[in-house]
């Protein structure tokens, strides 16, 4: 597992005020904490946008705070939903040799023939919880689906794993499906037989009325 | 168009969409699909609203991908006949409404390339009275 650098700064007012006035310049505040360590940090916000703004859950970050070094991954990421911004950062501090939960991505490998045939890939789960050493910790799972079929389906046992990882999700789920396409039914909509009808309803009630 | 199957009770109250709601806290992700239309405002949508602009994205993409509607519409919208007198009861339902948030995912699609995705998606949205914004999915692990 490759390890990449982070500079973080200690923050000392911690309310809602300081943290806005934090992200207004270009910082974004996190927390430290884990293997009996708690800090309210801040990170640079372009930095961050650079080189982790993708950064799955398993990736291993050395976070220099003051003199000290961290190592870390990023259990929660906290994003504004409408601008995609990143507001919180959770940091969890790991320990050599201590057996850790973390998520671990999927990487689907090859086109399945179904595509080929007019199918549609669904992949149902993105990640996996394991348990493992932190120097365990894989970059991801490949699972080849180049020989799957309309119809046919890859589940959670069908991943190849090393020895020393162990998988906590649930086997039996489905990672990734190959479903057929729905062709388009309707020449004429729903919608619009029910405007005419309503037209002609309408029509009716008001020539009573009258 | 969509409408619950059965109801507990006919009529009910149904709320407001109020401006400057927070934002949702559900059904804010691209879940099944590879990209997805999100709402940027707080309303009511009605059931008509998300069929036609369902049929306004099946209708462009024609053949191939896959659509899935993530809102439901589950509350009754009750109204009195013209030319009546008030009193007399609440109206009788007239239409069925979806509460959607800023940030709710309303509808995803799969199985297309990014530019057809992106122009149903438009039509679609222009078919709805929010707001609307194309997002695309990030699998995990990608960079």
């Amino acid at each position: 597992m490759e390890s990449t650098q982070l500079v973080a700064k200690r923050r000392e007012t911690i309310n809602k005020g300081s943290t806005r006035a934090l992200r207004r310049s270009g910082r974004i505040p996190a927390i430290l904490y884990g293997d009996g360590v708690l800090r309210a940090v801040s990170i640079d916000a372009k930095e961050w946008a650079h080189s982790f703004q993708y950064a799955s859950g398993n990736k291993v970050i050395g976070l220099k705070l003051d003199n000290d070094e961290y190592k870390v991954l990023v259990k929660d990421t906290q994003r504004d939903i409408l601008s995609g911004g990143v507001m919180h950062i959770d940091f969890y501090a790991i320990r050599a040799g201590k057996k850790l939960s973390t998520v671990v991505p999927i990487h689907l490998e090859g086109t399945p023939k179904g595509i080929i045939e007019g199918g549609i890939l669904e992949q149902k789960i993105e990640e996996i919880e394991v348990v493992c050493l932190p120097e365990d910790i894989p970059d991801f799972f490949a699972i080849d689906v180049s020989q799957l079929e309309v119809g046919d389906s890859l589940h959670v046992s069908d991943i190849p794993t090393p020895r020393e990882v162990e998988i906590r999700t649930d086997v039996h789920l489905t990672v990734v499906v190959i479903t057929h396409a729905k062709a388009v039914e309707e020449p004429v909509s729903e919608i619009e037989e029910e405007v005419v009808e309503e037209i002609a309803i309408g029509d009716g009630s008001e020539e009573g009325a009258e | 168009m969509l409408s619950p199957k059965r109801t507990k009770y006919r009529k009910t109250h149904r709320g407001r969409a109020i401006p400057n709601a927070k934002r949702a806290q559900r059904g804010n992700e691209v879940s099944f699909g590879d990209y997805g239309l999100i709402s940027m405002e707080n309303m009511q949508i009605s059931a008509r609203q998300i069929e036609a602009a369902r049929v306004a994205m099946t209708r462009h993409i024609k053949r191939g991908g896959k659509v899935w509607i993530r809102i439901f519409p589950n509350i009754p919208y009750t109204k009195k006949p013209a030319e009546t007198r008030m009193g007399k009861g609440k109206g009788s339902p007239e239409k069925w409404l979806a509460a959607v948030k800023p940030g709710t995912v309303m509808f995803e699609i799969a199985g297309v390339d990014v530019n057809l995705a992106e122009r149903a998606v438009e039509l679609a949205g222009s078919k709805l009275p929010v707001k609307t914004k194309f997002v695309v999915r990030h699998h995990a692990g990608w960079d």
